[in-house]
């Protein structure tokens, strides 16, 4: 029987397995120089599938189960749906009428592949990079871990329902990790010997590597008219860059890990207990943001359509019939008492999340100040790829403002939002995926 | 007015070898002009006793062009003042257009180092390492140049995104061409019995006798190991399924996939083969047709690779597909890289996540025949990954085999052949002793001499000299070296490294002698790679991806789909490609009595008797109206706005790259012109434009532009003659004013419609056309964007091509012997 060839090769563990561990130039790393001293600046996002309840005015369950609030602006008033985060309402904003427009027409459950990233996936499945690599690779040298890319089922499953929500700079997908345990040992503990040597291995001989051709190109350019050595000079400068990377790598690979207390975090789950599982993986984003082992994060909590052992969720739950979660979505006879309860279910998971982060004193202010964490679907209902549920939370030092629902009048690109958010972290993007312009509102000035 | 001086149409040139100083030119300017514009007035607030008169340091350029300007025209000095002198003027202006030259020849200096593109670095890499895999894909996209030309490099910038992704694809490819260890075994197995479902039977093939690497045993209750998706008796069709394959073709899915061909044999693998050359046999004949069938119909095999998704399935077509003529079992074999194909995901393998393989029949599909030729096929046998030697030859081509070498001396020999080859020339000593010192401290860290050598060869793929063009700068002279010549002559028209032939003769140092040349670069235009040219020139220079932009109309022109679109770019391709291996006159481009197209593209044009998707040459007779790239449909719908004819887009698109004679974008701030605006609801189109011009501060430009674009108005926007026929038909539909393409050219030439304007192009224009077809053959030789040394050795090019009756061959090697393509 030959060797199934899908089991990753020790290299692809590596690399993916939703801990991008910077081999010298493979995965995201940094593109400008770090600027020493400045306060960490985070993102993270996570993912439901399915949409949301959204019963229509008609319905009796309008008013109490509309996962939008009714009314906009300031004034907005909460349904039961999101409840739960009342206590950080100065904190987020509620954002309704985004999307990604070239996904507008498709059945929305595909959604899942491009929410972060915004790509056109009419014509083949070629996906782009998400938001959250783009912002690794600007400032994921900063860390130890560049990113950190989570999901409850893991892997990343079959492309357009993929079971991960971060996609590379080439558009493929990122293995994502749903061991709680795997993800704490990769953070916290030293890696064995073995591993330890060969990434030391691979990093001298990127080294090697990039040292050899800056010295190439530097004679080179000795060789070469003013002209010319102007187009030689961008060699040098990216070359220039990707040392700086490799460097801070191995410099990572000396430095002391965070002392984190095992016993503060409860390991001991799997996703049959969803709520402490979910907990768990919001408290490693937590602890990595703390301890600033990493500045990315990406977790898909509950994977599109039927996927997944995450879709039994709501059935463990017991929220309405036992249908799981795309079956609940489907449930036209008693829409509330399933779906309803599990979106304000999730939310309540969310807030936990925004609770410990503002706990934490960070500099003058708290971690979730300097935290973007943004949380919604691909989808508003089941199968419509429009006015995604969306709710962004934190950054105030980023220059954020919040306490809004905002909504559109028409349905606006998603990467409006995208590119804004990636000014925030320095990015010098000019454009994201088919945005038409920046979402300025967002903003506090 | 200067714009036609710098161009170079101006008939007096000012390029005496006795330059004018300034110091003659002075006293012009005392006696004529500062007395306005000097001390004690300075009208216009123009002191001319205060512009710098170096034209290169100074920053005075622009005022300096207004005095040129102003004696040009001629209202300076007034004519209340007293006149200049004939000789006066004549020495100021040669003095003017003299130092205007020289400050934009030292301000645009020529560039000759420069990136590959995207392409060229896919096909060298290809080449260098025998291996036919599709990096390319994996870089970000070049740019285009304000030239147009993909290759120019001013466009081709660098990243570290991009310089990464270098590192890591040479690290993929070597690790693809060289192996370590003994063969691996190999997936080979046959399917079969495809004509009933519970007679599908798959078996492994045994390994042949003369052939390295063991054959996988599959222990397969055969549900596990694959899926059959072969088709199953359509519920809604009247046709049964028994085995045999009437046309079918793969379908457009709504949700981001295709669908499977309605009728085909299909396999998904519970293994993903990720990688990999990989062979696909196909035992295939024609089921015998009933009488009085189409003898023309003939199904034709056709084999897809590609992964399954939620959808449906992400499927490409390898090889050629085949014509299956006969009715006895015959052996046709397709051959695939597993990376060119869309595999399924990592992770664990199901019906929705698995590698697939199709066959089936893609003879057209005609609906309600009767007896469609069918396909009947015995079985499909898979082998991966296929190699007949192991080592393969990709890897000993690298590491040769070692007779007595001691490791260094060896390591020596491979990383110098390899460098040569990559570098595209002789590596120097100091070089080597380089790469050797890598390779010792890469060995030190390294379990195998295979290893050590990966990682310093990897280096050579990321050197610029790997990267870049040309790559032997240590010379620091003028002229080419002779390996650099061979690579400019490569990448010219093969988009890629010279082969051996001509890396030999640079050897040699032949390539210098214009017989060789010649005899060269008619072997490489008869050479498959030369296709690189034949599609990326004409691609660019017509700016065909305009095609790309335009979205028709769907209810004014039922029937424009995609592979209409993709012929009509073709059929420019194609034509330009015979004319370059026939050896044409490039007035061909102009008018020609032939043009390429395909079943799709003959039936748009009117053509009758176009069978297939292959394009051929057909003869055009006087009722097809079309001839020359003016009448293609790439260029009439690239050149339209989806709904009609755009005369300004076609009018500049004409002059810009047919005459080279691109006028000034329009003034910021101007709007569009509005077609849907009252005003304009009953003015026939070249009315409206008259408007449009006239009401606006256009009219300058707009007289130059407008009157070549009205004359294409006999053509829809997706190339439709309009006078008759289906083009007569539609028009009906949108307007009932009639067609108006008789024009006044602004030589004052009266032409009626497009056959009238090619006419005098060709009687009036043809200097013109050449210096513009030269030019634009120069810059993508080249590879950058044209200095005025490089037009002015493109110009002086014109009688020569004359002379040589205009053959494009000829033209390709007047550029090759030019001072700029052997310079640097």
């Amino acid at each position: 029987m030959p060797q199934p060839s899908w089991l990753l090769d020790r290299r692809t563990v590596l690399r993916g397995a939703g801990i991008a561990l910077a081999l010298p130039w493979l995965e995201s790393m940094a593109h400008a120089a770090p600027a020493a001293t400045k306060t960490p600046k985070r993102f993270c996002a996570f993912f439901f599938g399915n949409g949301v309840n959204l019963p229509s005015p008609k319905h009796a369950d309008h008013q109490d189960w509309h996962w939008f609030p009714h009314a906009d602006g300031a004034d907005y008033k909460l349904t039961k749906s999101l409840e739960m985060l009342a206590p950080h309402r100065a904190d987020m904003t509620i954002l309704g009428g985004l999307s990604h427009a070239t996904s507008r027409q498709l059945v929305g459950h595909n959604t899942v592949d491009v929410w972060l990233t915004g790509a056109d996936i009419r014509e083949n499945l070629n996906n782009s990079a998400s938001i959250d690599q783009v912002i690794a690779r600007h400032q994921g040298d900063k860390t130890r871990v560049p990113s950190l890319v989570l999901s409850s089922h893991g892997g990343v499953g079959t492309k357009s329902r993929s079971t991960t929500i971060a996609f590379d700079t080439q558009g493929r997908a990122i293995p994502a990790e749903s061991n709680p345990r795997r993800v704490f040992e990769r953070l916290f503990e030293q890696p064995s010997d073995g591993d330890l040597a060969a990434r030391k291995k691979a990093l001298t001989a990127g080294k090697r590597r990039v040292d050899f051709l800056l010295e190439d190109a530097k004679s080179l350019r000795t060789k070469l008219g003013t002209p010319d050595q102007q187009r030689l000079d961008e060699f040098l400068q990216s070359l220039d860059e990707v040392e700086g990377r490799v460097v801070r790598a191995q410099d990572w690979l000396g430095k002391a890990l965070p002392q984190v207390d095992r016993g503060k975090i409860n390991l001991d789950v799997s996703p049959k207990g969803p709520t402490d599982y979910i907990r768990t993986m919001y408290d490693l984003i937590a602890l990595a943001f703390e301890t600033d082992t990493t500045r990315s994060a990406a977790y898909q909590v509950t994977a599109e359509d039927g996927v997944g052992i995450c879709d039994k969720f709501p059935t463990i739950l017991d929220f309405g019939r036992k249908v799981g979660h795309h079956g609940l979505s489907h449930d036209d006879k008693d829409p509330t008492h399933g779906w309803g309860k599990y979106d304000r279910y999730l939310a309540e998971q969310f807030a936990y999340f925004l609770a410990r982060l503002a706990k934490v004193r960070e500099g003058e202010g708290r971690l979730l100040d300097n935290t973007v964490a943004l949380f919604g679907s691909g989808t508003s209902t089941t199968h419509n790829a429009r006015n995604y549920p969306l709710v962004l939370a934190g950054g105030k030092n980023l220059g954020l403002k919040h306490g809004r629902f905002i909504k559109q009048k028409a349905e606006r690109p998603l990467g409006d939002l995208f590119l804004t958010l990636l000014h925030r972290f320095d990015v010098p993007a000019k454009t994201f995926a088919d945005n038409t312009g920046e979402f300025r509102e967002i903003l506090a000035s | 007015m200067l714009a036609a001086l710098l161009v170079g149409s101006s008939p007096t040139p000012v390029r005496s070898d006795e330059a004018t100083p300034y110091a003659r030119v002075a006293p012009i300017l005392q006696k004529h002009c500062i007395g306005c514009h000097g001390p004690a007035k300075s009208k216009g607030d123009l002191r001319l006793d205060k512009l710098d008169p170096d034209l290169i340091k100074g920053k005075d350029g622009d005022h300096w062009r207004e005095v040129l300007d102003r004696l040009n025209v001629g209202d300076m000095p007034p004519a209340k003042e007293p006149a200049m002198k004939k000789e006066d003027r004549e020495l100021l202006t040669n003095w003017l257009v003299q130092e205007r030259r020289k400050a934009a020849l030292a301000k645009n200096p020529p560039t000759h180092f420069r990136r590959l593109t995207r392409r060229e670095y896919e096909r060298t890499l290809q080449d260098l390492l025998g291996l036919p895999i599709e990096f390319g894909n994996r870089l970000p996209e070049d740019g285009k140049s304000k030239n147009g030309f993909r290759n120019d490099g001013d466009a081709l910038r660098m990243s570290p995104l991009q310089y990464e992704t270098y590192l890591q694809l040479a690290d993929e490819a070597l690790d693809a061409a060289i192996v370590t260890g003994p063969a691996p075994a190999v997936h080979r197995f046959r399917l079969s019995g495809f004509e009933k479902p519970e007679k599908f039977e798959i078996t492994t093939v045994p390994k042949p006798a003369n052939r390295p690497g063991e054959t996988f045993e599959y222990a397969m209750p055969k549900g596990k190991a694959f899926r059959i998706f072969n088709s199953s008796p359509p519920q809604n069709n009247k046709m049964a399924w028994d085995g045999t394959l009437p046309p079918s073709a793969i379908r457009r899915h709504g949700e981001a996939a295709t669908q499977l061909p309605e009728f085909r044999i299909a396999v998904g693998f519970q293994y993903a083969y990720r990688k990999g050359e990989t062979r696909i046999r196909v035992r295939a004949a024609r089921v015998e047709p009933p009488d009085g069938a189409d003898a023309t119909r003939v199904p034709i095999v056709t084999v897809g690779f590609g992964s399954t998704n939620f959808h449906g399935v992400e499927l490409i077509t390898i090889g050629e597909p085949q014509t299956v003529d006969h009715k006895d079992y015959r052996t046709y074999e397709f051959m695939v890289r597993m990376e060119n194909v869309s595999t399924p995901n990592l992770g664990p393998l199901n019906d929705k996540n698995a590698a697939i393989l199709s066959v089936w029949n893609s003879a057209k599909v005609v609906k309600g025949e009767t007896a469609p030729p069918r396909l009947k096929v015995e079985w499909v046998e898979f082998e991966n990954p296929y190699f007949e030697t192991w080592p393969p030859t990709t890897h000993t081509s690298v590491l040769f085999p070692n007779k007595d070498l001691q490791e260094p001396a060896y390591a020596r020999e491979v990383i110098e052949r390899f460098a040569t080859r990559a570098y595209r020339g002789p590596v120097t000593a100091a070089e080597l002793n380089r790469l050797m010192k890598h390779w010792e401290a890469a060995r030190k860290d390294s379990d195998t001499l295979e290893g050590s050598l990966k990682e310093t060869l990897a280096v050579v793929l990321c050197s610029p000299r790997f990267l870049a063009l040309p790559t032997n700068s240590a010379n620091t002279k003028e002229k080419l070296t002779d390996h650099e010549l061979a690579s400019r002559l490569s990448y010219f028209l093969w988009s890629t490294m010279p082969d051996k032939a001509l890396a030999q003769l640079a050897d040699e140092g032949k390539l210098r002698d214009p017989a060789v040349r010649s005899a060269q670069i008619r072997r490489m235009i008869k050479d498959a790679k030369a296709g690189q040219f034949v599609e990326q020139f004409p691609d660019q220079w017509l700016e065909l991806d305009r095609l790309q932009r335009v979205v028709v109309n769907k209810e004014r022109y039922p029937g424009i789909d995609e592979p209409l679109l993709a012929a009509m770019r073709l059929e420019t391709i194609h034509f330009f490609g015979e004319v370059l291996r026939e050896d044409m006159s490039i007035f061909q481009f102009l008018a020609s009595d032939f043009t390429c197209v395909n079943d799709r593209l003959a039936a748009h044009y009117g053509i009758a008797g176009v069978e297939g998707t292959k394009f051929r040459k057909v003869k055009l007779d006087k009722e097809h109206h079309r001839g020359g790239v003016l009448t293609h449909a790439s260029v009439l719908t690239g050149n339209s706005d989806g709904i009609d004819g755009h005369p300004i887009k076609r009018g500049m698109w004409l002059l810009k790259n047919l005459l080279d004679e691109t006028p000034p974008p329009p003034p910021p701030n101007v709007p569009e012109l509005n077609r849907d605006s009252p005003k304009l609801k009953n003015l026939t189109i070249p009315q409206a434009l008259a408007a449009h011009r006239d009401n606006t501060a256009c009219v300058g430009c707009h007289r130059k532009i407008d009157p070549w674009g009205l004359a294409f108005e006999e053509y829809d926007a997706v190339g439709n003659w309009q006078r008759a026929g289906i083009g007569a038909e539609l028009r009906k539909k949108r307007t009932s004013n009639p067609i108006d393409a008789m024009v006044e050219l602004p030589s004052g030439a009266k032409v009626d419609g497009l056959s009238g304007l090619r006419d005098e192009l060709v009687r009036a224009r043809a200097d013109d056309f050449r210096r513009a077809m030269l030019r634009k053959v120069m810059a993508y030789a080249l590879g950058r964007s044209l200095t005025l040394r490089d037009t002015d050795a493109a110009d002086a090019l014109v009688p020569a091509l004359r002379e040589r009756g205009d053959k494009l061959i000829a033209l390709v090697e007047l550029i090759a012997g030019s001072e700029p393509f052997q310079s640097k």
